[in-house]
């Protein structure tokens, strides 16, 4: 490629608009771009070892030697002239209609590990009239295995500056963006286009015929040759996609994935559980008494630690789906399910984003994109907040653990229960649309199995890291104001103690008074009045005026005014249900109590207990199915671009929570529970 | 569809046949031909293509059956039993199985 003299550059720069130059990465899918992205920005953009990892464009900043260059990630896509979202996205990016401005560059990605594919591809989008680079990705890999590329060779082949990389290592990362830049500040004049145009096969070219070409440039430039995927492979592959041996592997991998974020995540929640409570103790016992001290100890302590302590978990599962990812399993276990998901109107693209939907709703519809039939994504993206993501992890502890307390087989039945639930009303739920709303033929699939790759420990991490992040992020802001806002609630207007109370305490104080007064009756009267100035003041909150207005509609499921307000607070997000009960029922008198026994030991008005089996039971029915999460309705929104879906689905969700709670309830009930 | 099975088969009649990639072997040689994608939806065929499954490519068959994993080159595709049952291929005697 032409050197060009640093001045000259540093002149082409300053003449050149104000905003930097914008390099646009265009390639196939799982050929490593976003490794690649982030090499260049600096960023941790999401990569995985699965053809659609990245569904949206993406802009980051890469430094050069000779300035700033604006660097856009793209979706992998098969081809550019393709009738699918991705092609789509990437034609409107070239041509200036996503992102305010068209790419001055494009670096075309060739895999060194499936070059002459690459080959193809690269001839095709050089076809366009803009400057290209070309940067050979997975290089280290393609070394290891044998295979290197001549990159003069083939920038004499194709008439465009070559440049190769490896994401994974950093190789040849800053002569890429070099080498993009200059090309974006020197533009591309018809001559020079012409003449890159010469060194392609021509665009009516038959398939075969650009097949030979590709092969006889790869024998051109490149020394060594890939052997085929390894015998290896091919029988892990046939293993994995065995409807016996395939569904074996699958129910151990998940087996094992989900025990261990049981088993494994207890060790740190122990000591997040530990940190509260001795800084709620400590900070009771530091502060003076009064409205400060009550907010912060059973407003922001406690309510942001009902939530907070599940983040080992959270941590946990994702650390765990990313290296399954990453190692080119879920792919199979896509192929492998495609036969049962078909039987209820989805295709085998929806596993993984069903999948990941048991860590949060939100990636998983983000990740619907890579489904290419709209009707299939759509019905995907209907029932993926119906999976157990981990917001409604801490329900399920708490309500299993009150459920069956000491029986720890039968709670880890109820968890796997809860899951199956979730699971099976999806699965059904999707039956149902495609058969109703969204009828018509499913696209078969097709679907590249990606190579095996030792999944890698530290992007592993960095997800870890950054959903963990994000989680203590939301954690802080909109849970904490939640919480902050119902202790509020509960804690005012503050109510005139009742005659009742006044008799009770008057007589407390009497007996108190007399000389052979008996401590333990002295005490037990005096958490009696406790009590039911407590319960008065929950009746009398705003909380509670809310709750007994709500009531009638959640009374048929067993839940009193208390529980009302926390269901109601649940469907801003999930996770706060936890929250919510911890600060109302936090004025009771047992405030060291921890909070399964107060939960436990919560009580009605009437005197009964609150959490009788019934009721625990259809609560949990209710947290199984019901749609409770304001940021997935906006998605699905966003995703679908109109109100009708979202609407449907939180209607759908919602009603099918209710119905399944209350049957569940009515059921034990009449059981005699 | 009327299936003849290889051994009745002449080594001429061998080399014109088609059969569906469903009936191939583990291991198994193809070569796909001009027609081999004709039966398919335009959107499937494109893609395929795309994906590096042309006409006049050899495959090699992974995991026989449906849905079966193929290989071309250094690209595996999965496909489902729908889309491999009308991928008519001309099985290559020429080329060991694997
Ligand atoms: N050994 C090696 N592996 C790499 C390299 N670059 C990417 N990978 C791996 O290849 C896989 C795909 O990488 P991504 O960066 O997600 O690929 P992508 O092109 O962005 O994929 P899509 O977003 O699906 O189009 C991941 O498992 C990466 O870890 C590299 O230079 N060397
Ligand atoms: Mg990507």
């Amino acid at each position: 490629m032409a050197a060009q003299q640093p001045d000259e550059l540093e002149a082409l720069r300053v003449y050149s608009t104000e905003r930097p130059p914008r390099a646009a990465l265009l390639g196939q899918p799982n050929t490593g771009k976003t490794t690649l992205f982030n090499r260049l920005c600096g960023s941790r953009a999401r990569t995985a070892n699965i053809p659609g990892t990245t569904v949206e464009s993406r802009v980051g900043l890469a430094a050069t030697t000779h300035g700033v260059l604006e660097i856009m990630d793209l979706p992998g896509i098969y081809g550019l002239s393709l009738e699918v979202p991705e092609s789509k996205l990437c034609r409107d990016c070239l041509d200036g209609r996503i992102g305010d401005v068209a790419p001055d560059v494009a670096v075309i990605i060739a895999d060194a590990t499936n070059f002459s594919r690459s080959l193809r591809f690269a001839s095709h989008a050089l076809r366009r009239k803009m400057p290209c680079v070309i940067a050979i990705t997975l290089a280290d890999d393609a070394r290891r295995k044998g295979f290197s590329v001549n990159a003069a060779a083939l920038s004499e082949c194709l008439g465009c500056p070559v440049v190769i990389t490896s994401g994974r290592t950093g190789e040849g990362v800053d002569e890429l963006a070099d080498a993009a830049l200059r090309a974006a500040l020197h533009g591309i004049s018809l001559e020079s286009f012409e003449q890159r145009l010469n060194h392609l096969p021509a665009s009516s070219v038959s398939e075969s015929d650009l097949a030979k070409w590709a092969n006889d440039v790869l024998v051109e430039v490149a020394s060594g040759r890939l052997a085929a995927a390894s015998s290896v492979s091919d029988r892990v592959d046939r293993a994995l996609t065995h409807p016996v041996s395939g569904l074996a592997t699958f129910i151990l991998v998940m087996s094992v994935l989900f025990a261990s974020i049981f088993w494994l995540a207890q060790f740190p929640m122990n000591g997040l559980d530990f940190i509260f409570g001795t800084s709620g103790d400590w900070l009771r016992a530091v502060m003076p008494e009064g409205p400060l001290r009550d907010l912060c100890v059973d407003g922001i302590i406690g309510g942001v630690a009902g939530t907070v302590v599940f983040l080992p978990q959270i941590c946990l599962l994702f650390f765990l789906l990313s290296l399954l990812e990453d190692s080119g399993y879920l792919a199979r276990a896509a192929f492998a399910a495609d036969k049962f998901l078909r039987r209820f109107g989805l295709p085998g693209q929806a596993f993984v984003p069903l999948l990941s939907s048991h860590a949060c709703a939100l990636p998983g519809i983000m990740s619907t994109r890579l489904i290419p039939d709209p009707k299939d994504r759509l019905a995907t993206i209907l029932v993926a907040p119906f999976m157990s993501c981990t917001a409604r992890l801490p329900v399920y502890v708490l309500l299993i653990s009150l459920l069956f307390a000491g029986r720890p087989w039968l709670a880890g039945l109820a968890f796997v229960g809860c899951y199956a639930t979730g699971a099976i009303a999806g699965l059904l739920s999707a039956f149902l649309v495609r058969r109703t709303l969204l009828k018509g033929p499913a696209r078969p699939m097709l679907l590249e199995m990606p190579p095996y790759r030792r999944p890698s420990v530290r992007i592993a991490l960095w997800v870890m890291y950054d959903r963990g992040v994000l989680f203590i992020k939301n954690a802080g802001s909109m849970i904490l104001a939640i919480c902050v806002v119902m202790w509020w609630l509960s804690a005012y207007p503050k109510v005139a103690p009742s005659p009742e109370l006044l008799q009770m305490r008057a007589q407390t104080s009497e007996v108190a008074l007399q000389a052979n007064a008996n401590p333990e009756q002295v005490q037990a009267l005096e958490s009696a009045a406790n009590l039911l100035e407590s319960r008065e003041q929950q009746l009398g909150s705003m909380a509670g005026k809310l709750g007994l207005i709500a009531e009638p509609l959640f009374h048929p499921l067993g839940f009193d005014h208390q529980l009302t307000v926390a269901v109601l607070t649940s469907f801003l997000a999930r996770e706060v249900f936890v929250s919510t009960l911890m600060i109302i029922s936090s004025t009771d008198a047992n405030d060291e109590a921890s909070l399964l026994d107060r939960i436990t030991h919560n009580r009605r008005s009437d005197g009964t207990l609150l959490f009788t089996i019934p009721t625990a039971a259809s609560l949990l029915v209710f947290f199984t199915l019901a749609m409770q999460c304001l940021p997935t309705l906006a998605l699905v929104r966003r995703e679908t671009q109109s109100w009708k879906w979202p609407l449907l689905q939180f209607v759908w969700m919602s009603g099918l929570a209710w119905s399944m709670a209350w049957i569940v309830r009515q059921a034990l009930l009449t059981g005699g529970f | 569809m009327v299936v003849i099975p290889s051994t009745l088969m002449g080594d001429g009649a061998a080399q014109s046949k088609r059969i569906p990639l469903t009936q191939l072997a583990r291991g198994q040689r193809a070569m796909i031909d001009s027609e081999s994608l004709t039966t398919l939806a335009e959107a499937d065929r494109c893609l395929l293509r795309a994906m590096g499954i042309h006409e006049s490519c050899e495959l090699k068959v992974c995991k026989a059956g449906a849905p079966c994993i193929i290989e071309v080159e250094r690209t595996r595709v999965g496909l489902c039993g729908s889309v491999a049952s009308k991928v008519f291929v001309k099985p290559c005697d020429g080329c060991p199985a694997a």
